[in-house]
């Protein structure tokens, strides 16, 4: 974890320009851009139901 | 009239979205009552409760959306469907409901810039998503519940191995490069970080130390079960090392309701490693076994925020109240009938109630409350709910964005003429209900219309002036309601119990 920083440098999560993905309620996503941050949204919608072993599959794929 | 029903197969609306559209249909001329929600198995239930699972409805599936409603005879299906397909016309026009990527892989490949994913999804799928950042090297913050300890446990491990933070599951708040996420205050940046299992306990901190002049480098939520077994504080140690080398950090706060002997030692020894002072409030926890650390041991979220502003080398006095002197208050208690001898904890914070039932049993005051596990019946004495624990929250949104439910308990503890003592939280920031002070004052109005003067109340209001709410203009609403508005939490649990001690003395 702070392994990657080094001692003196100040901790920085965001980068530059302050650019976050928002997934689900959309009231978080106002208000990151009210406060001047780029938000990146995904529209979420409830996947439909597949088969444990299809979806063990996908997500090892990715 | 039977129930009229609108199924959009495949369209989504997160909780939130679909409450306020619930309020606005079921507030439309010839609507008796209207529900949208998601086809879940347990929506479905809830229709059927209300009596609006049509045989359409039972189709859903919850991927699909359902609008059902029950109109007066004035109103005809027709004209209903047509000013609904308007209204959600109009949604996709002016929100930003159309924009957007469809999935969370392609967006964090085509934005290789963005370095943090907020996770706001139902529980069961949080964790997928979750997954998919971090192997996408992001940062998560995930305030979604209902996440599997065993999902948290892993999620947590993978994020450790990659160097990177997991915030959550069940993260209310955090502030990173002074960004708020979640329910966050607007706080100044300045020297002292925190890492916190708590989230309303966060908020307070924060909104202390604001007040008292200084500032917060980083707030690191790490969900409300980390320092517990089996994840034994696994993020909270990730965390302040990271603290630990980040130079615009000087102080280091540590939060959490409750913590494991081996979470202690695990997030102590880190503290102690970095070399910066340390204060540590564990809520539930024994305070003796920190000396060893070094770290400051605080046993209220007041204490420790002032514990470290102090060692920024900022000195200031704690808030006083605002509102009747604690001589008026006492005066009033005297004059209220002898039934009214019980404190009641009326909470949308959960650290905060549990900080309000450990500051009531110091005084000798043991308070039923819901913490640990929901209550069957409602007992008769001292009663402290957290009106934001799950039991409450199914199906509803959380008390600091719908205050509908506390107002109702507000009018309850008035027409229980057991209640002497009505102790609330206001709690202000991003994400939170626009005005929870006026809420407030609507329900004490109310209840006060119905059932006469009835308990004292006393409030602590966690906000900052930059809030969009507005300190101030909250303070206000509260005062010209006759609220006492304690200057923290813990001034506000202490003046409640103090009083209480007074009416048993009094009654013997």
């Amino acid at each position: 974890m702070g392994d990657q920083l080094p001692p003196t440098q100040a901790a920085r999560l965001l980068g530059e320009r302050k650019v976050i993905v928002n997934l689900g309620v959309e009231v978080f996503e106002e208000s990151l851009r009210l406060q001047g941050v780029e938000v990146v949204a995904v529209r979420w919608q409830p996947p439909a139901p597949m088969p444990q072993d299809v979806a063990q599959l996908l997500d090892e794929l990715l | 009239m039977p129930a009229v029903t609108r199924l959009l197969r495949n369209e989504y609306l997160d909780s939130l979205v679909l409450m306020h559209l619930s309020n606005e249909v079921s507030s439309w001329p010839g609507v008796r009552q209207a529900v949208l929600v998601m086809g879940t198995e347990s929506n479905r239930r809830i229709l059927e409760q209300v009596g609006l699972l049509t045989g359409v409805a039972r189709t859903a599936t919850p991927q699909d959306l359902v609008i059902a409603a029950e109109l007066e005879p004035s109103l005809g299906e027709a004209e209903f469907m047509a000013r609904l397909d308007q209204r959600m016309r109009a949604r996709q026009r002016t929100g930003s409901a159309s924009q957007g990527y469809s999935d969370l892989v392609t967006a964090l490949r085509d934005h290789p810039e963005a370095r943090l994913v907020s996770i706001s999804l139902p529980g069961e799928h949080a964790a997928v998503a979750a997954r998919q950042a971090l192997k996408l090297d992001r940062h998560v913050f995930c305030f979604s519940q209902h996440v599997t300890l065993d999902d948290e446990l892993a999620l947590k491990k993978l994020a450790v191995e990659r160097g990177l933070l997991m915030m959550g599951p069940d993260c209310g708040t955090a502030i990173v490069d002074g960004v708020g996420l979640g329910f966050a205050n607007r706080v100044r940046s300045g020297s002292i970080g925190l890492v916190s299992a708590s989230g309303s306990g966060l908020q307070e901190v924060v909104c202390l130390i604001h007040r008292a002049g200084a500032g917060i480098s980083q707030a690191i939520g790490v969900g409300g079960r980390d320092l517990r077994a089996p994840l034994n504080g696994i993020m909270a140690e990730a965390a302040v090392r990271w603290l630990g080398q980040d130079s615009h950090t000087q102080v280091i706060v540590l939060l959490a309701k409750s913590a494991s002997v081996q979470a202690r030692r695990r997030v102590l020894d880190a503290a102690r490693a970095c070399g910066k002072p340390t204060v540590v409030d564990f809520l539930s926890g024994e305070i003796a076994d920190l000396r060893p650390s070094g770290a400051v041991a605080a046993d209220t979220f007041e204490k420790c925020a002032s514990e470290a502003v102090r060692l920024t080398g900022l000195a200031r006095p704690p808030s006083p109240g605002a509102g009747d002197s604690e001589v008026a208050l006492q005066a009033r208690v005297a004059e209220m009938p002898s039934s009214r001898r019980f404190v009641r904890g009326l909470y949308a914070g959960g650290s905060l109630c549990g900080e309000a039932t450990h500051i009531l049993e110091k005084s000798g005051i043991r308070a039923a409350s819901n913490l640990e596990e929901p209550l069957s019946e409602r007992p008769a004495g001292h009663l402290v709910l957290d009106l934001g624990a799950e039991e409450y929250t199914q199906g509803r949104a959380h008390p600091f964005i719908d205050p509908r439910l506390r107002s109702l308990e507000i009018q309850q503890a008035f027409a229980d003429e057991s209640v002497g003592i009505l102790l609330i939280d206001v709690v202000l920031g991003l994400g939170c209900h626009p005005d929870p002070a006026g809420a407030v004052v609507e329900a004490l109005q109310k209840a006060s219309d119905a059932h006469g003067k009835g308990p004292v109340v006393i409030a602590c209001l966690c906000g900052t002036p930059e809030d969009r709410q507005g300190y101030d203009r909250q303070l206000a609403r509260l005062l010209h309601a006759g609220v006492h508005v304690a200057g923290s939490h813990a001034a506000a649990a202490q003046l409640a119990a103090r009083l209480t001690t007074l009416i048993e003395v009094k009654h013997g």
